[in-house]
């Protein structure tokens, strides 16, 4: 029986199990050709320009999925080891606090035992979490649930630090012990660009269940990731780029000056006329600079006083006095922020300088859905300004660049997106002129009409691994500028 | 409609609509300010559903409102209607054979039956010729189906002849918002369904289960027409890592190239019957992905993954993407096949295919 003839809006009926499965897939493709034109023909042109630079990304995703890291496997070895024994301690130091107060000992994997002991043991009022199974709110024992407790409970908290100790380091093990391509040892993750509202890049498990996120390695993990020989790691990234589109989007002059020179020593000697010494301290051990820098982006993101001053362990009547004095040197940036808020109210829809469309579907008068619009336009401009310079990076390095070849044979070139920074592997031989290259065409030029043409500079650092460089680290990325030389792991 | 009044008491929160109404819908219970009222969707989720139906060019008034339950539990606790499971209600001496089906494994218990044959009778007195239902109770009440998130946005082919369509029950909108633009799209659908100008679902041809010369047929049909676009799909098995079938179809014809059946025996899991066939069936996948025609995939970064891992197999100007097309137009909506097709096609539900095929093979073993 091997045609199926489907009449309209009837799903056939009297096949086998694996003939149904086979129409199924037939029609998961056919749906999805007939879906096309339709969906073509609802987009209008800033859709369509989106589209197409998606559709770029997305072979630059598929290029740095496939490609991976390369890591240096005695450093893998160490690592796990390393992570084994932080898992055993968090365990051991868990059964100890438990054989103190609570007679058996607490297995930290078993959700069950973690919820008795939390809210039937210790008595604590149940932070709520959805489970998707069941569908049904249980009592919370994942980790945002485990970290309110230990916010609001001190009883809780070293319970918490050791759970939480132990789950990270088992499940970073995890990630090397059988994430790594049993041929190339490379740590291949995915990249997706449909896994963000903003048009930011997303990361996770690949489809054969290897890698992690790979925007979110600390720096422990990065140091595994390791230059093959005759290669080096550069590692690009635009400087301060959400400020810099924060500045053009409210039409700050003040606030684009001073990102173009150190923008929180310059903020915070906006914000507090007459301040001498920027690292002198503000409230125990944050300084005036540091205020500026953590203060100045939450600010610039509509955050609360309250919710910042929670946050940033602050008073709350601090930061309110620093909203002031903030809004007082950046006019513009409060009046951006009003501006956003009624184009919510009004028609939902954003788009940014580089034409991509978002409507918002939150409820118009929730500040979540205020804070969201307002986050928008900064960050889907600096995804698409950063996919867009690597997607001209990554075309000079597979076409016009001298190395293009040795570089293909080598799965060398682009290898990881971070936010507003992008991982390479480059030949040795020849690096200086790529590098100046990846710096030059890196930088993708937005027009703001009167107020001029916004280009993000870019930064270079370079190494041997992926770290930073360090004392115990030497081979670690350390900033590169044209004219330094090559001089690594000295 | 003498029948119907004496059914609907004591609590009959029943809303007739304007004179002569064909249309029905259908929520789940009433709620604190219903049963004060005694009129169904008064509160909060009334007033949403009130602007939801006219943002989707219906008024209240179009519809005929009722309920699957005419009361509330205990505490306004739902759950206690859905308490018993199988070996309960046998241990208390219930047969099963006329038990209405479980949702998530869960029967309503029997004191609460006669809410159910109390809404079939509305049904019957009132013969709808439309019924839109408000969540997964609703939807359960009428068809004995309660997946609501794969049979939302699709026209449903309901008991005796009848038709309708279900969605999210405005009260999980309150909760989830985000949910809302979906709610609007499928009312949207409805009332386009009822004025006539929703486009007719396609009819369609597939090979499955193909020979060799079924293969080549479908693959010159596809070369003598090089402006079709097709649609091409890929099935895994992840605990395996490898492809199960792979599809490629336009609108309305296409084929299904099967590999690898993971639900049954170990000996009769492949599909082709010598290794040397199995290398030929791969080698018409090349030809196909190698076909001039413009290609399309959904998140096809998952596809691509799989056919170029061990299989190098790449796919000739594959120029388009669905997903990233709905991520391009509203980033915020889900962009899984299933909703994209009910956002913007009429076609039935077809997701659950997939379960089904599972659980009949898990039969056949």
């Amino acid at each position: 029986m091997p045609i199926v003839t489907m009449q309209p809006g009837v799903i056939p009926e009297g096949l086998t199990a694996y003939q149904t499965y086979q129409v199924y897939n037939c029609l998961d493709s056919a749906i999805t050709a007939q879906l096309l034109p339709i969906m073509l023909s609802m987009a209008n042109e800033n859709h369509l320009r989106t589209y197409a630079r998606e559709r770029r990304v997305a072979s630059l995703c598929l290029e740095m999925s496939r490609k991976g890291f390369p890591t240096n496997e005695m450093a893998v070895l160490e690592l796990v080891s390393q992570l084994d024994r932080e898992a055993s301690k968090a365990k051991d130091a868990l059964h100890l606090f438990c054989v103190a107060v609570w007679h058996p000992l607490l297995n930290p994997n078993s959700w069950q035992q973690v919820e008795a002991f939390f809210y039937d043991y210790l008595l604590l009022p149940p932070v709520w979490q959805y489970d998707h199974k069941t569908k049904q709110r249980k009592r919370g024992t994942n980790r945002d649930a485990l970290e309110k407790l230990r916010d609001a409970y001190p009883s809780a908290r070293p319970f918490v630090n050791a759970i939480l100790s132990y789950r990270e380091a088992v499940k970073l093990a995890g990630v090397f012990k059988k994430g790594l391509e049993p041929r190339s040892k490379r740590l291949r993750c995915q990249f997706s660009p449909t896994g963000t509202d903003t048009g930011r890049l997303s990361s996770q498990t690949n489809p054969f269940g290897r890698g992690t996120n790979a925007q979110n390695l600390n720096d422990r993990v990065r140091r595994v990731v390791e230059a093959p020989p005759g290669f080096l790691i550069a590692y690009p990234d635009l400087k301060t780029a959400e400020s810099y589109a924060v500045g053009y989007l409210s039409r700050s002059p003040r606030y684009i000056a001073a990102c173009s020179s150190d923008l929180h020593t310059t903020v915070a000697r906006l914000v507090w006329s007459g301040l001498k010494d920027v690292n002198a301290y503000f409230y125990r051990d944050m300084t005036y600079r540091d205020m500026a820098k953590r203060g100045g982006h939450g600010t610039n993101y509509y955050g609360t006083a309250k919710t910042m001053a929670m946050f940033l362990k602050v008073e709350t009547a601090l930061i309110a006095a620093f909203q002031e004095s903030y809004f007082g040197a950046f006019p513009e940036i409060a009046e951006w922020q009003l501006e956003v808020i009624a184009q919510i109210q009004s028609t939902g829809r954003l788009v940014t300088p580089l034409g991509r469309e978002r409507q918002f579907w939150g409820r118009p008068d929730d500040s979540v859905t205020h804070r969201a619009a307002i986050a928008h336009g900064p960050q889907s401009l600096v995804a698409d300004i950063m996919n867009e310079g690597l997607c001209q990076v990554q075309e000079y390095l597979m076409k016009e660049c001298d190395y293009a070849r040795i570089m293909a044979h080598n799965d060398a070139g682009l290898i990881a997106q971070v936010h507003d920074a992008g991982a390479f592997l480059i030949p040795l031989g020849g690096a200086e002129e790529i590098l100046a290259a990846i710096l030059e065409h890196i930088v993708f030029p937005v027009d703001f009409g009167s107020q001029g043409v916004m280009a993000i500079p870019a930064e270079m650092s370079i190494g041997l691994n992926w770290g930073k460089e360090k004392n115990n680290n030497p081979a670690g990325l350390r900033a590169w500028k044209p004219g330094d030389g090559i001089l690594l792991g000295a | 409609m003498t029948q119907l009044a004496t059914l609907a008491k004591p609590f009959s929160l029943f809303e007739w609509g304007k004179p002569n109404t064909k249309l029905l819908l259908i929520g789940e219970a009433p709620g604190e300010e219903e049963e004060r009222v005694g009129k169904p969707f008064v509160g909060a989720s009334g007033q949403l559903l009130n602007t939801l139906l006219e943002q989707s060019g219906f008024s209240r008034s179009d519809f005929n409102i009722t309920n699957v339950f005419t009361e509330r539990p205990p505490g306004n606790d739902f759950k206690l209607n859905w308490t018993t499971t199988k070996t309960e209600l046998k241990k208390a001496g219930y047969s099963m054979a006329a038990r209405l089906p479980p949702i998530n494994k869960r029967y309503l218990i029997p004191e609460m039956e006669h809410h159910v044959a109390r809404l079939h009778s509305e049904i019957d007195d009132l013969k709808p010729a439309f019924i839109l239902l408000l969540g997964s109770t609703a939807l359960w009440a009428v068809t004995g189906e309660s997946r609501i998130g794969q049979n939302r946005g699709t026209i449903l082919s309901l008991p005796n002849g009848r038709t309708g369509l279900a969605t999210f029950h405005p009260a999980m909108v309150l909760r989830q918002w985000d949910q809302r633009p979906l709610v609007w799209a499928d009312l949207s659908k409805a009332a386009k369904y009822l004025n006539g100008t929703l486009p007719k679902p396609l009819e369609r041809l597939f090979y499955i289960d193909p020979t060799f010369e079924e293969i080549e047929h479908v693959y010159e049909v596809f070369a003598a027409n090089p402006q079709w676009e097709i649609g091409v799909d890929i099935e895994t098995d992840p605990r395996i890592g490898q492809i199960t079938t792979i599809s490629f179809c336009t609108p309305r014809f296409g084929i299904c190239i099967p590999f690898y059946n993971k639900s049954t025996l170990p000996h009769l899991c492949n599909y082709w019957h010598t290794a040397a066939e199995e290398a030929r069936a791969w080698r018409w996948v090349m030809a196909f992905g190698a076909l001039a025609n413009r290609k399309v995939g959904q998140n096809f970064l998952y596809d691509h993954q799989y056919l170029l891992e061990d299989l190098d197999i790449r796919i000739r100007n594959l120029q388009d993407d669905t997903s990233i097309l709905q991520h391009s137009l509203q980033p915020e909506l889900p962009k899984a096949l299933g909703t994209l097709a009910s956002l913007y096609l009429n076609e039935p539900s077809w997701k659950f295919m997939r379960e089904s095929s599972k659980d009949d093979n898990k039969a056949d073993e």
